[in-house]
């Protein structure tokens, strides 16, 4: 089985790690990834809020080219940054259910002279691993174990809302399992799909900063030393602003903040610069360490 | 039966009377234009109109115009025939006419209350009305049959629904059958404390009620029962088959006196103190149960046990070791097994092979157990045999087989007497298994146990030699044969018959009898079964200084116990796989001096379904050596009496035996154990043993010996037991002595201490829930425990079922966010009931996981109630059941309490003053829905509670209240299994799944099966009060039933007009109810009206139109077709 | 069925009292415009009950299905379908008991396999099977009901009036009287 896949910008750019891991962990699982040619803005940011329809358009156009390029009947399209999966879920979901748009949309693509059938699956990278790889033939092909790493994974707010296609809303466990079968601890904590700050980030950052705050201090309270995240804007989010954070509540907060491929690359046993470690601020305490499998704390 | 020759009253003149139904009808539907037009319709005479048809003028309207000869026939037009029919039928009959010349037409529930437009209203009533009209002028005159109304009553379900509707009909002098399948009565108001809006005490109003449904002369209780199926009797009665499961213990002698339960050493959680508190395997719900009868839970054989070939009851002396009860667990362990100690040490151990705790980490160490219990009462007696009889059984071998069989006749009266042909008895358990495992004392120890109960045993005594088996038949009343295999099979390479090469039992045998020797230094074995490791570990013993196994396979394919392969290896034997001998080298002086080898590699499986090893040509190879043992299996030794028993032997030098009785050829010689099956394990000649010794006693007393025996020996259990959630903890090895004492032959291992025994005893996860332990029987004054009860099946008639099943609690972890099951504190409604009420689980006091109190605790209402992702109905009792369980917990612990609510719903009488009382009393009250509960902190003081985010819809903040407990107000469900029993007793579910009323408002109670009745929460979800209230209305509709003794049924059954019958039988095979039979001489179908329910299929199928249904005959149905279709 | 029942064909003008039919719903024969007629033959227990539902909740649904009540849908004769088609019904609806729910136990099984058949004879008919449906509605789905109606009646107002050759006209004027007068027994 092979899988057309959709970088998106972030991807492309200020997030290279995620596309590298991911890219470099489904090489070692040995799942073909071919790239989506021409692809577009998959629509998310401020078009969405100023006009839901172009938003669609630019969705849909990725879509037909998807089902144009792939040869297969009802290709899967892997979108791993969670903005864009969002976005193509929800255009998909508005052609089926809202007949107005899917004619507006389909006039839009024809002016493109494209078309399209609504029978690509939109998915996620986790949806793909833990439902058509499976935790058992992953955790086989686990090279260095990740023992003693504790993670808290952070599947942030899009990819479980509003359409949770393949894990629950409150209390997602797709991305824990993953974890665990790379030999790595999870810690369990309620603020799973709890909001990052999201591009708040970027306009009220007196909003923003003590959002992803709450996160980042209850990771490290409950003793992770990495917190897992599966969207370029959480991890950014999380990471980039911990010295805002430590200075504004006066407390010293030193969490690494990964990719989940990233560490499952680490278990695979890919070596670090093709997963992007090198660009973390903050160091994955694991890889500082070296492998080896012995305890690790940050 | 033909058609009756039709009645009539003449030229057809039609009355049309249209209703208003005040402005029901009227303001939708121009009646002025549905007359004129209805005036213009055949036959008819009148065409009225009035405000309320079913009013007395509007009937008397009908009645003057029928006295007065205007019409002979009458449609009324106003609401639905299955509200008004009977009224204005009566009307008819009042008016001297038929009943059924009339026909009603629906133009308010189809027509008026369902149509938007006026004009188009209008024109569907003209179109309806038209096809009455058309129809009703083929009416034919009617007579309603009669059916008697039997006067029994059964009530299902003996909550307060069932309770009151039970008692009222009992009172009323009527017999009463009350079923309920837990094994107390009282339902979910015996698990409260306090009933709202009173608060007084649940039990004070209910307990009166359940001892008076137990005395009461009326009321036959069946609990720990269920309704099996539910038949037609005849045409208005039914047939119920009831099901009364086993309880195993008897309901006329129990005293509940309730010592069983203080002896019972299983414990689990206690289903009626909703798993806050235990209970044991053999219980009563609570002290109060009605009956106060004790319930055994029992799921079967437990694994372990079924898996045993002696079926030795492991779970029991088990669970009585995790209780520090070692005496009783030796009683139970010889209930079944008379040489424990033996089988504790070199038992194969099959049990372990199924034990559930495999599913969560390792097996329990049985055998270590068994023998623990065997070391800690090492003068333990044999019980003796309770009968005497004069019969004479000769056993010839003393191996497991022989003294399992002797143990079994003798423990039958029967005086067995063993013929051992080696100087000492035991057979491979003496001479082939070396003491380091089974030390000869423990041997010796078990035969002198089986001496002493009277049985004989004569060694050096060869039968064949020196009694031959002709000597033996005449003078013994049956011969069992179990001499064993003992003869060794040959490796068949050349160099065998060298000096120092053994065999591996005639090694054994040696050191065993004789002693340790001198073998070499280097000693090479062959073979991989548990012989080989035993000869490895005996010739180090007898030290050697390297000792190699040479096996053909890998150590995969090994069949011995890989335990004994870790402690071979331990003790210095080196493993050399897939290499199998050519030839042994040496001469007669220097003995063997070296073997040779070839390598294998694993090929196809072959019959054992292990890989067969293939040779790798020209791989040969010599390994030098000063002794060689193989262990390549055995064969009985035929030699010596085989051919002179003129026994009948298999093609594989063994005796031929019945698989099931173990009788040879020979009438009255039973043989078993190795000899007949080749080498296996101990249990297993045991189990032959035992089986022959039933055979034999069968044989003596002239019984089948087939009959019923399909449960001796191995089989599988199948139930699932849920082990998640249970905390992974290994198995405890077995202590063992230092590896520097390992030359030696002292017993390797030394068994569990107390502590350890009791620790590893402890993992059992009562599999069989009840351990079959007998200890209650044991204790039972009233000897009214019955291990043997089966399920029984009861059938009784009744005229009226009142159904009051009741409900369940919606099931709150399917909310996560509300971290029910996540966090310890988080309860549900009915747990906090049960811990309010002073007779639950904490005795009253309302307390955290950790024992103490809390000091504010959050309760959420409308948890799956009012909300559409789980039930969007109203569940209506939660908002106040949550006012008396503030009230309560406020009242003994002082806390905060904090209520989460969407909308205060207290309608009724006092529940409104009860609320303000609660808001009085200074409970918070906060609207909004919670949206998660979670024990993420922010605050210092929010460190380690429980955090309730909600919106405060009433200032339009987010709040976070930090409390100790949460209480979720769970909603009302229907009984998972409703849907199953409302089809048993033909009765629908309205949306929710609760079941249906046959009218929302005019018939609550009743649904749309006669004689079937619904009471309390199975119909929707309600409070005591109006429970007791609709108990009350089911048994006066039962009463109505029974009072009046029959009821008449509508007239329209099927009928067949012989002259039309081709006597096809289409018809036959499709009537549900086999009302239609065959009349061969005149080959017409007969139809038994008095069985016929009126469906009609068989009309529909007739292709000469010969049947017919009263009512609704073919041509009265063609006529209301183009009656709706032909006019507007 | 008996030879008689299948020649009661429409009845003659002197018979077919016309009350104040407004041009909307016109004659039968030819009227493009006319509002499609749907004939739905309801079990008393299930359906039936369902429809009443429908009422006492006053969910308003399309006018166009008369509904003539059964004991059981088991009781629905396929020329019963024939005969409304015949008559100059656009659609026919038959509502039964969900399966495992019949009163009568097997009734609602009996009308599916008489249904299944029937649609294989209507398309040899030349009628569009989608005139006819099957639905299973229990007596506390009014919803359903009011759903079904409005869909059957969209359904059918695509598919347009159904026409059919107008059958050899008998005089069944005498016939009906006689019959209702009871001069020959049970109309036969």
């Amino acid at each position: 089985m092979k899988y057309l896949y959709y970088p998106g910008c972030s991807l492309k750019g200020t997030n290279r790690a995620y596309e590298e891991s991911v890219l470099a962990a489904f090489q070692a699982l040995a799942i073909e990834v071919e790239e989506l040619e021409d692809w577009n803005c998959c629509g998310a940011t401020a078009y969405m809020a100023v006009d839901e329809m172009k938003s669609f358009a630019l969705a849909a156009r990725n879509l037909a080219l998807a089902e144009r390029q792939s040869r297969a009947d009802g290709p899967t399209l892997m979108a791993p940054c969670s903005g864009c999966y969002l976005v193509l879920s929800k255009t998909q979901h508005y052609l089926e259910e809202y007949s107005e748009v899917s004619r507006t949309i389909d006039g839009a693509l024809q002016a493109a002279r494209l078309s399209y059938s609504r029978k690509v699956h939109v998915r996620h990278p986790l949806d793909i691993l833990i439902n058509e790889v499976g935790v058992q033939t992953i955790a086989q092909k686990v090279r260095q174990p990740l023992a003693g790493l504790k993670v808290a994974c952070y599947y942030g707010c899009q990819i479980v809302r509003p359409y949770a296609a393949f894990d629950d809303q409150v209390n997602p466990t797709t991305m824990d399992r993953l974890i665990r079968a790379l030999g790595a601890e999870t810690v369990d904590w309620p603020l799973k799909t709890r909001c990052c700050g999201g591009s708040l980030m970027g306009t009220l950052q007196e909003v923003g900063v003590p959002l992803s705050y709450i996160l980042v201090k209850e990771a490290q309270k409950r003793g992770a030393d990495v917190v897992a995240t599966a969207c370029p804007l959480c991890q950014f989010n999380l990471e980039c602003y911990q010295d805002k954070m430590s200075q504004q509540f006066k407390e010293r907060l030193q969490l690494p903040v990964a990719y989940f491929t990233q560490l499952l690359g680490l278990a695979l046993g890919v070596p670090e610069r093709r997963l992007g470690l090198h660009r973390l601020l903050i160091p994955l305490p694991y890889a500082a360490k070296g492998r080896g499998g012995a305890h690790v704390h940050a | 039966m033909s058609t009756p020759e039709p009645k009539t009253n003449g030229a057809p003149k039609i009355g049309v009377y249209v209703c208003h139904c005040g402005v029901n009808i009227a303001a939708k539907v121009h009646i002025a234009e549905v007359i004129e037009f209805a005036q213009t319709l055949p036959f008819v005479t009148v065409a009225q109109e009035y405000k309320f048809m079913c009013s007395d003028p509007g009937q008397e309207l009908i009645q003057k115009d029928l006295r007065e000869g205007r019409i002979n026939r009458v449609v009324v037009a106003s609401c639905s025939p299955l509200m008004h029919e009977m009224t204005f039928r009566r009307a008819t009959a009042e008016g001297g006419q038929n009943p059924f010349f009339f026909q009603m037409a629906n133009i308010r529930e189809h027509v008026s209350w369902v149509t938007a437009d006026g004009h188009q209203a209008t024109e569907k009533a003209k179109a309806l009305i038209a096809a009455a009209v058309r129809r009703v002028a083929f009416h034919k005159p009617l007579e309603k049959k009669r059916v008697p109304v039997h006067p029994h009553v059964l009530v299902v379900g003996a909550g307060i629904a069932g309770i009151e509707a039970a008692l009222k009909i009992a009172d009323a002098g009527k017999k009463v059958y009350l079923v309920e399948r837990e094994p107390t009565i009282g339902g979910h108001m015996a698990q409260f404390d306090k009933c709202f809006p009173t608060l007084d005490c649940a039990a004070c109003i209910l307990t009166p009620k359940m001892t008076q449904v137990c005395v009461h002369p009326n009321i036959e209780l069946m609990t720990y029962s269920e309704v099996e199926s539910v038949e037609p009797y005849d045409l208005r009665n039914f047939k119920v088959k009831i099901r009364r499961k086993a309880r195993f213990v008897n309901e006329d002698t129990c005293t509940g006196c309730a010592l069983c339960a203080d002896v019972c050493p299983v414990s689990v959680l206690s289903e009626f103190d909703e798993g806050l508190g235990m209970r044991k395997a053999i219980y009563r719900p609570f002290p109060q149960a009605v009956p106060n009868i004790f319930t055994i839970s029992r799921r079967g054989t437990p694994p372990c046990q079924a898996a045993c070939s002696i079926h030795q009851n492991a779970q029991g002396y088990i669970t009585l070791i995790a209780q520090g009860k070692f005496k009783e667990a030796l009683d139970v362990i010889l209930r079944d097994n008379p040489l424990p100690s033996i089988c504790g040490r070199i038992c194969t151990h099959p049990c372990t092979v199924n034990c559930t705790r495999a599913d969560v980490d390792e097996p329990l160490s049985i055998p270590g157990l068994k023998r623990f219990i065997t070391d800690l009462f090492p003068n333990y007696k044999l019980p003796q045999p309770a009968v005497e009889r004069p019969e004479k059984i000769a056993i010839v071998g003393s191996g497991p087989a022989g003294l399992m069989c002797a143990y079994e006749l003798r423990q039958r009266g029967f005086h067995p007497v063993i013929f051992e042909a080696q100087p000492v008895a035991g057979g491979m358990l003496s001479v082939g298994i070396p003491a380091f495992r089974l030390p000869r004392d423990v041997i010796k120890a078990e035969i002198d146990r089986l001496k002493e109960i009277g049985i004989e045993i004569k060694t050096n005594t060869p039968v064949g030699t020196a009694v031959t088996i002709e000597q033996l038949r005449k003078q013994y009343a049956a011969v069992f044969i179990g001499i064993g295999a003992h003869v060794e099979r040959k490796l068949k390479v050349p160099g065998e018959a060298l000096p120092n090469v053994w065999g591996g039992i005639e090694f054994l045998r040696k050191v065993n009898l004789e002693g340790p020797f001198k073998l070499g230094k280097k000693v090479l074995v062959i073979g991989g079964g548990n012989s080989a490791l035993d000869a490895a570990r005996t010739a180090l013993r007898c030290g050697a200084e390297e000792v190699t196994i040479v096996y053909r396979r890998t150590r995969a394919e090994m069949p011995a116990d890989p335990k004994e392969v870790e402690a071979a290896e331990e003790e210095g034997a080196k493993m050399l796989f897939l290499t199998a001998p050519k030839a042994i080298l040496g001469n007669k002086e220097t003995g063997v001096t070296a073997l040779e080898c070839l390598k294998m590699k694993l090929g196809a499986p072959d019959a054992s379904g292990r890989p067969a090893p293939e040779p790798i040509p020209n791989s040969e190879f010599v390994l030098s050596c000063d002794a060689i043992i193989a262990t390549i299996g055995q064969v009985p030794d035929l030699a010596s009496l085989g051919g002179k028993l003129g026994i009948e032997m298999t093609k594989w030098g063994t005796f031929k035996a019945d698989e099931l009785t173990l009788e040879t050829n020979m009438p009255g010689v039973f043989a078993g154990g190795d000899c007949v099956t080749g080498p296996d394990v101990v249990v297993n000649a045991m189990y032959a043993g035992k089986k022959a010794a039933i055979s034999i006693d069968r044989y003596l007393n002239k019984v089948d010996m087939r009959a019923g025996r399909e449960h001796e020996g191995p089989y599988r259990t199948e139930y699932a037991i849920d082990t998640s959630g249970t905390t992974v903890q290994r198995q405890i090895p077995m202590p063992a002595i230092e590896l520097a004492r390992r030359r030696t032959f002292d017993e390797v291992h030394t068994g569990y201490t107390q502590e350890l025994a009791i620790a590893e005893a402890k993992r059992c996860l009562d599999c069989g829930i009840c351990c079959d332990c007998r200890l209650c029987a044991t204790i039972c004054e009233a000897k009214a425990i019955n291990y043997e009860m089966k399920d029984e099946i009861e059938e009784i008639v009744v005229g009226s079922i009142i159904l009051a099943t009741g409900f369940k609690p919606f099931d709150a972890r399917r909310i996560p966010r509300y971290g029910y099951g996540k966090y310890p504190n988080v309860y549900t409604a009915l747990e906090a009931e049960r811990m309010t009420n002073s007779a639950g689980p904490t005795s009253g006091e309302i307390r955290l996981r950790d024992g103490s109190k809390p000091k504010a605790v959050g309760i959420i209402h409308c948890v799956g109630s009012r909300d559409r992702n789980y039930n969007s109905y109203c569940s209506r009792v939660c908002c106040l059941y949550s006012l008396k369980l503030a009230h309560l917990i406020k009242e003994r612990t002082h806390a905060e309490v904090y209520n989460f609510y969407i909308d205060m719903r207290v309608p009724g009488k006092a529940y409104e003053e009860f609320y303000d009382r609660m808001l009085e009393e200074g409970i918070h009250f906060i609207r909004g829905r919670v949206a998660e509960v979670t024990d993420h902190a922010m605050t210092p003081d929010e460190e380690g509670k429980l955090v309730i985010r909600a919106e405060d819809t009433l200032i339009g903040v987010i709040r976070r209240i930090p409390v100790d407990m949460v209480v979720l107000a769970v909603g009302l469900e229907p009984q998972a299994d409703a849907d199953e029993v409302r089809r048993k007793f033909y009765i629908s579910c309205g949306s929710g799944g609760f079941f249906l009323e046959r009218h929302p408002k005019l018939a609550p109670v009743q649904t749309f099966a006669d004689g079937i009745f619904i009471a309390g929460a199975c119909q929707g979800p309600k409070d005591i009060q109006d429970t007791i209230a609709q108990a009350g209305a089911t048994a006066a509709e039962a009463l109505v039933l029974i009072d009046r003794g029959f009821v008449e049924l509508e007239p329209n059954t099927a009928f067949i007009q012989e002259e039309l019958c081709s006597g096809c039988k289409t018809c036959i095979p499709l009537c549900p109810f086999n009302a239609i039979s065959f009349n061969a001489e005149k080959s017409v179908a007969v139809m038994n009206e008095a069985l016929c329910k009126g469906c009609g299929t068989c009309v529909a199928t007739c292709p000469s139109g010969a049947a017919q249904q009263h009512l609704f005959t073919d041509e009265q149905i063609y006529e209301e077709i183009e009656g709706v279709l032909s006019y507007v | 069925m008996s030879e008689k029942s299948l020649d009661l064909t429409p009845q003659s003008p002197s018979l077919k009292g016309r009350g104040s039919s407004p041009p909307s719903l016109g004659e039968g024969a030819g009227e493009r415009s006319r509002e499609p007629r749907i004939v739905a033959f309801f079990c008393t227990w299930c359906t039936y009950t369902a429809a009443d539902l429908a009422g006492m909740s006053r969910m308003t649904y399309a006018p166009n299905a008369r509904i003539v009540r059964f004991m059981c849908s088991g009781r629905v004769d396929p020329q019963f379908v024939l005969k409304a088609f015949q008559e100059g019904a656009d659609g026919v609806l038959i509502g039964g008991c969900h399966p495992g729910d019949c009163h009568y136990q097997a009734g609602n099984y009996n009308a599916l396999r008489r249904y299944t058949l029937l649609k294989r004879l209507l398309t040899e008919m030349g009628i569009e099977p989608e005139r006819l449906r099957l639905e299973w509605i229990s007596a506390s789905e009014g919803d359903r009901v009011q759903r079904v109606m409005n869909e059957m009646a969209e359904k059918i107002r695509q598919l347009g009036p159904l026409h059919l050759e107008p059958a050899p006209r008998h005089v069944p004027a005498k016939q009906l009287e006689a019959v209702a007068v009871g001069q020959q027994g049970g109309a036969r």
